[in-house]
């Protein structure tokens, strides 16, 4: 069986002037396509870090990744953005959202990396994505006008807009309140039962509840590895 | 990334920062306008001497008293006493010699009073023969040249210049009409056009007698200098050597200097392209001070728009296209500028005309536009490539 994601053996090291800072000390890890998982730990521990490496953002200092089946532990910049671009979408704790766009553009941001992207396709595909998460009277709002909750739907709009096929979230929930949070989370569930590989990163052990497999980390290294036995639908927990 | 959409990429975030970016584009419009304004005066400069000197003709010679072997310095003796000066029996002479040969007596002047109404104006009067507008290549708006009838018959007539034609006599034409200079009746039978200023200053004031009645009013006998053009088939060099020659022998002693135009055309021009050259440098002066103002502004916006940078670097962006949006802020900023100043340039030239000669070429458009657009790259270049190089995690993290 082939992983969406098989990671062996990443290592990376700060280097502050002369001292050199571990961040990830050999941490090994495989993920199936359409699983849904949280990786938690305190802050410093490196998975920060370990969600950078893993979303080409960064490249490991030693070690091998490989995304569907390719190595991209050894690709250049331009490579990477590629990957980036088609393959993996980010949603962030604070939406990071461009201010001076309005929500359509946003959305329609990664097309424009996309040498192959097609506007005219793109922008139907965006207005189904922003109407499937109830923001259709909000595509022409720049982001501050928009409530979190709101924002944070069209980030994940724009990270779903190039299909690609994983989804990146560092504490989606962490700048909202919980009723928000919880709504973001059932649109990241729903997204799931639709197919989609997902990786949370967050330090909010009640997010870890409703995912399949929860990675602890501590100190750069995989601490543990559960298995939810019983994983819970938002709805069921309640609001 | 098409470049209509970096272009409109550009525009958009330049417009998000409208003081700022107007402020560093007038910096490169002040640079631009200066350059465009300033070289136009060098190139109007050069203009107008050349153009003189084409009225003369490239194959006119000048002979001047007095020996001298830097053509500089040729007419340093005009009008001062010489032992053996140039005389109107030379003219004669060369003209006997040489037949065809075109020469008159020029920059033989007096100065004079003539009465306008209550006023009297002062005038330059020259004394020139019956070749005086074809070796100067002048031409008449009214009535007639000198003959040599007239010459040799010491006849007491006058061509004014076009100015003091209307000094003198208004919108009337002043033909047949007799004005009183040094003392004598003149009697007008011809006007010139309007030379503008020619190589020596503007003749549009000058009035032309006979030479032989100028040498007998004046009594002087020296001349200030001869203009020749050789007769028809003739090249300038023989005519140079013929009249060396055929002087040397009747003064017995070279005494006087033959200097070409062609020479004073590589002079004027050698001169008013270090003019040009310089004026240039000022200009570019200004421009380069725009260009930094750019390139503050430019590593201001990549210092602000770290995130953004993070941002567009996370879904996708590669460092080339990143390179490419900040470069295109600072093009779009020196093409605005620069067509901007083009068009205060060229407008402040044509303004200015009235005050000094201007002119507008092709090659400082060209310049001015081409610089104005290396200027946004080269300044343009180090914040992109700044703001291109930017980890995309150290970005994102950036507040």
């Amino acid at each position: 069986m082939q992983y969406l994601i098989e990671a062996r053996n990443l290592v990376k090291v700060y280097k502050l002037g002369e001292v050199k800072i571990p961040a990830l000390r050999r941490v090994s890890l495989n993920v199936t396509e359409g699983g849904l998982i949280s990786v938690i730990g305190p802050s410093g521990s490196g998975k920060s870090t370990l969600m950078h490496i893993l979303g080409c953002l960064d490249t490991p200092t030693s070690g091998e990744y490989f995304l569907e089946g390719v190595d991209v532990s050894k690709m250049n910049d331009y490579e990477l953005s590629r990957v980036r671009n088609e393959k993996i979408g980010f949603v962030f704790q604070t939406f990071n959202l461009l201010p001076h766009l309005t929500v359509l553009e946003n959305v329609l941001l990664p097309v424009q990396y996309n040498p192959d992207g097609d506007l005219k396709n793109a922008t139907r595909r965006a207005y189904e994505l922003l109407e499937k998460f109830g923001l259709k009277h909000r595509t022409k709002n720049r982001p501050t006008q928009l409530s979190g909750g709101e924002m944070q739907r069209v980030a994940i709009a724009r990270a779903l807009i190039n299909n690609p096929k994983i989804l990146f979230a560092d504490e989606p929930t962490g700048n909202l309140d919980s009723k928000t949070g919880l709504e973001i989370l059932k649109i990241l569930k729903e997204l799931q039962k639709e197919g989609m590989t997902e990786i949370i990163v967050t330090h909010d052990l009640n997010i870890t509840k409703f995912t399949e497999r929860i990675i602890k980390i501590k100190d750069g290294l995989i601490e543990g590895e559960e298995i939810n036995r019983i994983v819970y639908d938002v709805e069921e927990e309640g609001i | 990334m098409k470049i209509i959409r970096l272009f409109r990429m550009a525009f958009d975030s330049l417009r998000l920062n409208r003081m700022r970016s107007i402020l560093s584009t007038l910096g490169i419009v002040v640079g631009v306008a200066s350059l465009i304004l300033i070289t136009s005066f060098g190139y109007g400069a050069q203009q107008q001497i050349l153009s003189s000197i084409n009225k003369l003709g490239s194959n006119a010679i000048i002979v001047t008293p007095g020996k001298v072997n830097d053509i500089r310095r040729a007419f340093s003796s005009v009008g001062s006493t010489i032992t053996k000066p140039l005389t109107y029996d030379d003219v004669k002479f060369l003209k006997s010699q040489i037949p065809g040969l075109i020469a008159t007596p020029s920059l033989t002047t007096a100065r004079s009073t003539v009465k306008v109404g209550e006023n009297e104006i002062s005038v330059t009067v020259n004394g020139v023969n019956e070749d005086f507008l074809t070796a100067l290549g002048y031409d008449l708006s009214s009535g007639r040249g000198f003959t040599a009838t007239d010459v040799n018959g010491y006849m007491n007539y006058a061509i004014l210049g076009s100015k003091i034609a209307v000094d003198l006599f208004g919108t009337e034409s002043p033909i047949g009409k007799s004005i009183n200079l040094l003392n004598t009746k003149f009697y007008i039978i011809g006007v010139l056009l309007p030379q503008g200023s020619t190589m020596f200053g503007s003749v549009d004031r000058n009035i032309f007698i006979p030479i032989t009645k100028f040498i007998t009013i004046t009594n002087t006998n020296s001349l200030g200098a001869i203009y020749m053009k050789p007769p028809q088939g003739m090249s300038k060099d023989v005519l140079i050597a013929l009249v060396k020659t055929l002087l040397t022998n009747k003064h017995g002693v070279e005494n006087f200097t033959i200097s070409d135009m062609a020479q004073f055309a590589d002079l004027a021009n050698t001169a008013t392209s270090i003019l040009t050259t310089a004026l240039t440098l000022i200009g570019l002066i200004a421009l380069i001070v725009g260009g930094i103002g750019i390139m503050n502004i430019m590593l201001a916006t990549v210092a602000e728009r770290t995130r953004e940078i993070g941002i567009r670097k996370a879904v996708g962006a590669n460092s080339r296209d990143i390179l490419l949006q900040f470069l295109f802020e600072s093009i779009v900023i020196t093409v605005v500028g620069g067509t901007i100043g083009i068009i205060i340039g060229v407008v402040g030239a044509r303004l200015a005309s009235s005050l000094s000669p201007t002119a507008i070429t092709p090659t400082s458009i060209i310049v001015g536009f081409s610089v104005s657009v290396a200027v946004g790259v080269f300044f343009g270049v180090y914040p992109a490539v700044k703001a291109s190089k930017l980890n995309p995690v150290e970005a994102l993290r950036y507040e």
